[in-house]
Order: structure tokens, then C-alpha cells, then sequence
């Protein structure tokens, strides 16, 4: 296994990272739609692509084993901060509100919870959290403005209860 | 010696997991943060590279691998922690699951979540943070929170979004 060809497999699946992002972006502002994240699958594919491709041509054939694992490990791992950013930029909770302080402050706690989001307000945004969830088929929402969990729901919240256990965290939100 | 590598990486990853865990444990709440979490990893994987060296695998021929696939792990788990930590959707199903016949009102879910306590949590991380100030109960934006912020429009911009948040 030459060291140098693993090396620059990492190097190059770093490199073309702008095709993941950039297919993300027009795929995103083109159907854009529900689930928010379906785009993000067919971008870190083409990134893999496009990365079996130059390293093809550079190696004059296949990747071997090494530089397969190294290189779909960073792509990965670059799928999943880039995804990060992309939640953190469409429905952060705590980055709305650096926004609305930085566009209307100095806010009071009242004016922040009130004008969150550009005036749509905190019962906003936890709708459109309960309508996420439902979409996803992990609660139902019933009759008298009741919200049961399904299956699903149920166990991401033992999940995170358990983990909050464990880990000695707090109730967390 | 690619198995080697691989398992390298991974086991990085579960010493990172064991430090996590033995940390959170006996730390505060107050040092439960990001930059924990982030020494946790590099030394879990500072572990495993001295492991691997006591076996005389040198850092140079197996961290081209045993990197990536440590770094890929680890980006795993930080979803996973800070969806469990940070996310309300979480929270909301957490509340849910507590509750008899896994069912609530909406007014009964803002007992057991009060958005009250939504937003003072997370100005406090702010402010932990130095991306906010406060002054005499109202909040402000820091040279830091206000370059986030335009960050943040930028973004906006780039997916054509209406709304955020």
C-alpha cells in the first residue's frame, strides 16, 4: 500500500468537497420540499463519485482497499458537518436568535421570545418543530389539541431520556 | 495492515466514548460543553496512536486511515450527543415519553417545556459562549455573536429561505 496514494485519495475527497456542497445547494434551492435533508444523500453520492473518479485517473485504476476506507471515511465525515452547518442555517434555535438580537437589539427575554424569527414568534417555531415530527410519523396529532406519540417518537424520546441519564445531563431543549 | 488501521480509528472512537462517558459523569453541568466534548476526542484518539505506537505502528502509516475513520465516527456521535443535548424536537419527545399514555396537551407539554426555559437556556449558552452580552436585562450582540450573525444571512441567502428558525 503506498503511503503517498492514501494520502492524496484523503486529500482529494477533501478537495472536491465544493461538489457536495454546491449539488446541495441547487438540488435544495431547486425542489427543495420535505424532508429537509433528502438532498443532502444524492450530494455526498456524486462527492463519492466524482472522488472515485480522480482517484482512478491518479492511480491509473481502482482504489485499493486504504484508500477506499480513507477516502469514503472523510467524505462521510464531511457529509455530516456540512449537514450540521445546513440544520444549524435553516432551523437553529439559538442562531435565529443571535440573528433577530443582532437586527432589533439590544431585545429584553419578552421582545426575544415574542419577535423570534422576524416577529413569527416561539408558538411558530415549536409548531413548525410538532409539524416536523409529524411528518416523520413520530407523534399524531389528535382531538383538543392533544399530541400522542407513535412508536417511532417513542423511542427517540427514550432514547434521549436514557442518554440524559447516563451521561448525567440535563432535561436538556 | 488496512484492518490494522481501521481498527485503530475505531478504537479511538470507543476511548473517546469511555473518557466521555467517566467525564460526564463527574463534571458540573456548567463543563458539559462543546470544547469538553472536542478534548474527550482528540483523546481518544491520542490513545489509540499511542497504543498503536507501543506496537510499533508508527502515527505516519496508519493515521491516513485511522483519521478519517475516527473523524467520521466522532462527527457521528456529536449529532447524535447534540440532538439529545440541544434539540427541542428531542426535549418535546422526551417530555412525551414521561407522560401517562405517552399523550399531552399542548398546554401541558408548555408545563412539562416552557418556552421560557427554551430561551433562557440558550442565551445562557450565548453568553457562555461570548456571542451575546447582557446589560441590565436586555441582550446584545458581541463583535463574535455579530459576525455569526451575518454568517447566518449569508446563509439564508445561499438557500433562498424565507424563514429560519
Amino acid at each position: 500500500m503506498p503511503l503517498i496514494n492514501t494520502v492524496e485519495s484523503v486529500a482529494a475527497a477533501a478537495a472536491l468537497f465544493p461538489v457536495q456542497a454546491a449539488s446541495h445547494i441547487v438540488l435544495f434551492r431547486r425542489y427543495g420540499g420535505s424532508p429537509m435533508y433528502i438532498h443532502l444523500l444524492p450530494a455526498a453520492l456524486l462527492h463519492a463519485f466524482v472522488w472515485l473518479l480522480a482517484v482512478a485517473w491518479r492511480s491509473g485504476g481502482m482504489p485499493n482497499a486504504a484508500q477506499t476506507i480513507a477516502g469514503v471515511s472523510l467524505i462521510g465525515f464531511l457529509c455530516l458537518s456540512y449537514a450540521q452547518v445546513f440544520s444549524l442555517t435553516i432551523r437553529g434555535f439559538s442562531l435565529r436568535i443571535l440573528v433577530d438580537i443582532h437586527e432589533r437589539g439590544p431585545l429584553t427575554v419578552e421582545q426575544i421570545m415574542a419577535g423570534y424569527s422576524e416577529g413569527r414568534g416561539l408558538d411558530w417555531m415549536f409548531e413548525k418543530r410538532l409539524a416536523g415530527l409529524e411528518s416523520v410519523g413520530m407523534i399524531r396529532r389528535g382531538e383538543g389539541s392533544t399530541i400522542a406519540l407513535r412508536p417511532l417518537g417513542l423511542c427517540a424520546g427514550l432514547m434521549g431520556l436514557w442518554t440524559k441519564r447516563l451521561l448525567n445531563m440535563g432535561p436538556g431543549g | 495492515m488496512t484492518a490494522i488501521t481501521v481498527a485503530i480509528g475505531i478504537a479511538g472512537w470507543a476511548v473517546f466514548l469511555l473518557v466521555h462517558l467517566i467525564v460526564w459523569r463527574l463534571l458540573p453541568p456548567s463543563g458539559k460543553n462543546v470544547a469538553t466534548l472536542a478534548m474527550a476526542a482528540c483523546a481518544g484518539y491520542g490513545v489509540a496512536a499511542f497504543g498503536a505506537g507501543l506496537h510499533d505502528v508508527s502515527w505516519g502509516s496508519h493515521a491516513p486511515v485511522s483519521a478519517p475513520v475516527f473523524l467520521f465516527l466522532a462527527v457521528l456521535y456529536f449529532h447524535f450527543y447534540f440532538g439529545v443535548d440541544r434539540s427541542v424536537s428531542v426535549r418535546t419527545l422526551g417530555a412525551l415519553a414521561r407522560s401517562p399514555k405517552h399523550c399531552l396537551t399542548l398546554a401541558e407539554l408548555e408545563n412539562a417545556y416552557p418556552k421560557e426555559e427554551m430561551i433562557h437556556r440558550r442565551l445562557g449558552i450565548m453568553v457562555e459562549y461570548g456571542w451575546i452580552v447582557e446589560t441590565d436585562g436586555r441582550f446584545d450582540c458581541s463583535g463574535k455573536g455579530r459576525l455569526l450573525a451575518r454568517i447566518a444571512r449569508i446563509g439564508r441567502r445561499i438557500y433562498g429561505l424565507d424563514a429560519t428558525g
